[in-house]
């Protein structure tokens, strides 16, 4: 293997990695395909993946040292994602989780990612992400879960829900309030926190696409220690939104690999592609839009830039993309959606139905409009919305 | 070009671009030496120049600049360029016919030398202007001074074989996806302006969500657009400054129907600034290929080839 500083520059490592892959081909033959059924048996077959690309070190990159990475810019994961989805392999969707709270811990709990990073890359422990409750989805602010200070640590008390891969994570980022129940987005704390421990209570959530996308967590005086705060008591607002960056920039980004390979699986599934034709245009049209916008977000994000509410024009294009890829193509598939049920018609109807969450979650398109009208285009006129 | 000369290159283009006539805007785009850059960062000329020109809705002959240079000549505003007409055989001003050239194009007002340059395939001919019969363009926009030139002339000096990608085309989309944005952006101006300032039911139109959406998702789209002509100049496949100029004409498209909207009547009138815009946009979509005629050629490539192009890379040599 080349030394590591010369694989710190992308087309190097972009090399590099696709040699690798070429070669490891038997190896990584199990990943061509998504197996169909329930979610947690998906993501735990392809921890395989995970587990290949941690053993051979090309998942270390991007990562710092002091967290255990083998540094270089945060565009080195961003490749990674794409050579994967490129050479046809399946992205593991345990990466989604990676950068939506692999980022936040490096920057906000270097001590806590120094420990679990190493670990969730390896594929020894899974995340989830506990923000919405039954009372707060889109408006985050108005959470509830509590983390009262008590003598040497927190009590945590509450209910989280919509939490994605929460029926197989060990471990979750929690939003909490800290301060008063007024106190909206000014008194929230985030946590991590160990879901083995006493306390705590995980129920899967199915959903329409008859898998358990999300879970609910309950937490019954659960004891948190000072150190699983993660970048200070009553800054919990500031963390989120520092996640919700690469939630929105960094996922998008995996999502965009993806969907380019769901619109190549259709173009090769024998299907007769006449008449399809505006159809496929416009399918590709969507992704490359996606593409090209969380490129720049991307390296905004590896330059250490904080793009803030920009990263809204990615969610919309994210939610745009899914929801066109799937509805455009759809004809094309017509009689495979509607009617089969072997393994490839199985996975592309969950895909179909899981891309009506794109305008949901993380967030839903009207809440991101509102940000753009008034952050981007200004109009923060009253009498809308408040937030 | 670092951003601070990028912004000079701007702010003097800017300035050419609104000195008079066409003839005075050539003047002045020679004076600040528009020509030479193109050649010496082509990024800069181009991007800097179509976007202040649809920004301000200027006319000039850059666009037949851009494809000289494309088709390997040194690039002048002096020599007339025949653009293929919208509508008609695609990305081609000109056909062959046997030995033949059956011509239909537009070019930018009145063919300023003695013949006009016909892209033909990954070629071209130069025709005699006298040989071609010319009509002024009225049309959906007026402003825009085309002149369209059809007529049958002696085809022996055009290639044999087109080429079914020639570089010109690429280069014109991009360009053109640059003037689309520059309109998208001048029009949500107008719009964004508008909802601040009036008022109904005793507020901004801006408070209604309704109205606050339905730019929000134009702004999205010139968003996505600009994303996607960045990336066409770090990409040399033709396919991707097909997907820049559809996207800015679905952008350009989604804007000026967005504004047309939230500026109600008032946007409606021939008085109101707005029409020059709308007409603008739809030109300029419809030259060198429409949204949906674009995205109808790159479906059609794809399912011919089943391989889906990622655009760019991911750090790009900038």
């Amino acid at each position: 293997m080349t030394a590591v500083d010369e694989l710190h520059d992308p087309t190097n490592y972009a090399a590099a990695l696709r040699e690798w892959i070429a070669r490891e081909a038997d190896a990584l033959a199990p990943y061509r395909h998504h197996p169909p059924g329930e979610m947690e048996d998906t993501y735990r077959h392809e921890l395989g993946l995970v587990a290949l690309l941690d053993a051979a070190g090309w998942s270390h990159y991007g990562w710092p040292t002091e967290v255990g990475g083998r540094g270089g810019s945060a565009a080195l994961r961003a490749v990674l994602y794409d050579e994967v989805a490129i050479a046809g392999y399946v992205l593991p969707e345990a990466y989604l989780i990676l950068e939506t709270l692999g980022p936040m811990l490096v920057t906000h709990a270097p001590a806590i990612a120094a420990v679990e990073l190493p670990r969730f890359l390896a594929a020894e422990v899974s995340w989830c992400q506990g923000f919405s409750e039954p009372d707060a989805g889109s408006d985050l602010a108005a959470l509830r879960t509590r983390a009262d200070e008590l003598d040497g640590g927190f009590r945590l008390s509450g209910q989280k829900t919509w939490v994605s891969f929460g029926s197989i994570a060990q471990r979750s980022a929690v939003l909490t309030r800290t301060g008063t129940p007024e106190s909206r987005h000014r008194g929230l704390t985030m946590f991590w926190v160990d879901l083995e421990q006493h306390g705590i209570e995980v129920r899967g959530i199915r959903a329409e696409s008859d898998r358990n996308e999300f879970a609910e967590l309950f937490f019954d005086d659960v004891f948190l220690g000072p150190e699983t705060v993660i970048g200070g008591v009553g800054s919990g607002w500031a963390v989120a939104m520092y996640l919700l960056q690469f939630e929105r920039g960094m996922y998008a980004w995996q999502r965009q690999a993806f969907l380019h390979s769901e619109i190549e699986s259709v173009l090769r599934a024998g299907a007769d592609l006449a008449g399809h034709e505006q159809a496929i245009g416009d399918a590709y049209l969507a992704v490359a839009a996606l593409r090209e916008r969380c490129r720049s977000t991307v390296r905004q994000l590896a330059a250490g830039e904080n793009p803030g509410p920009e990263t809204s024009v990615d969610k919309l294009l994210l939610a745009a993309a899914e929801q066109t890829v799937f509805d455009r193509l759809e004809p094309a598939m017509r009689s495979r959606f509607v009617l089969d049920d072997d393994d490839r018609a199985r996975t592309w109807r969950t895909a179909w139905l899981f891309a009506r969450a794109a305008s949901i979650y993380g967030g839903a398109m009207e809440v991101q409009r509102d940000i753009v009208a008034e952050h981007l285009l200004g109009l923060r006129i009253g009498g809308g919305r408040g937030r | 070009m670092d951003a601070d000369e990028l912004e000079m290159v701007r702010a003097s283009t800017r300035a050419a671009l609104t000195a008079g006539d066409r003839t005075a805007v050539h003047d002045a785009l020679e004076q600040l030496g528009w020509t030479e850059l193109l050649v010496t960062e082509p990024r800069a000329a181009i991007s800097t120049l179509f976007e202040e020109q649809g920004h301000a809705l200027a006319i000039s002959s850059a666009l037949d600049a851009v494809v000289c240079a494309a088709l390997g000549r040194e690039p002048a505003l002096d020599v007339s360029v025949l653009h293929p007409s919208p509508g008609g055989v695609a990305n081609a001003a000109a056909r062959l016919v046997g030995d033949e050239l059956v011509v239909d194009g537009v070019a930018w007002g009145d063919p300023a030398g003695e013949r006009v340059l016909v892209p033909v395939g990954d070629g071209v001919v130069g025709v005699p202007a006298t040989a071609l019969e010319w009509s002024p363009v009225t049309g959906i926009d007026p402003a825009a001074g085309l002149r369209r030139a059809r007529g049958t002339v002696d085809g022996r000096a055009a290639a044999d074989e087109p080429t079914p990608a020639p570089s010109w085309i690429p280069a014109a989309r991009r360009a053109l996806a640059h003037e689309l944005l520059g309109v998208s952006r001048a029009t949500m101006a107008i719009g964004v302006d508008h909802v601040r300032e009036r008022h109904q039911f005793g507020q901004p139109l801006a408070a209604f969500q309704a109205v606050r959406h339905r730019l929000a998702h134009a702004h999205v789209a010139i968003q996505a657009a600009d994303g996607a002509v960045a990336a066409s100049w770090d990409d040399p496949r033709p396919i991707a400054s097909t997907a820049a100029k559809a996207l800015a004409g679905r952008a350009a498209r989604d804007t000026v129907a967005a504004v047309q909207q939230v500026c109600g009547a008032l946007g409606f009138t021939w008085e109101h600034e707005f029409h020059h815009y709308l007409r603008r946009a739809l030109l300029l979509d419809a030259l060198y290929g429409s949204a949906d005629e674009l995205a109808r050629e790159i479906g059609t490539e794809l399912a011919a080839t089943g391989t889906v192009a990622r655009l760019g890379r991911v750090v790009a040599s900038e």
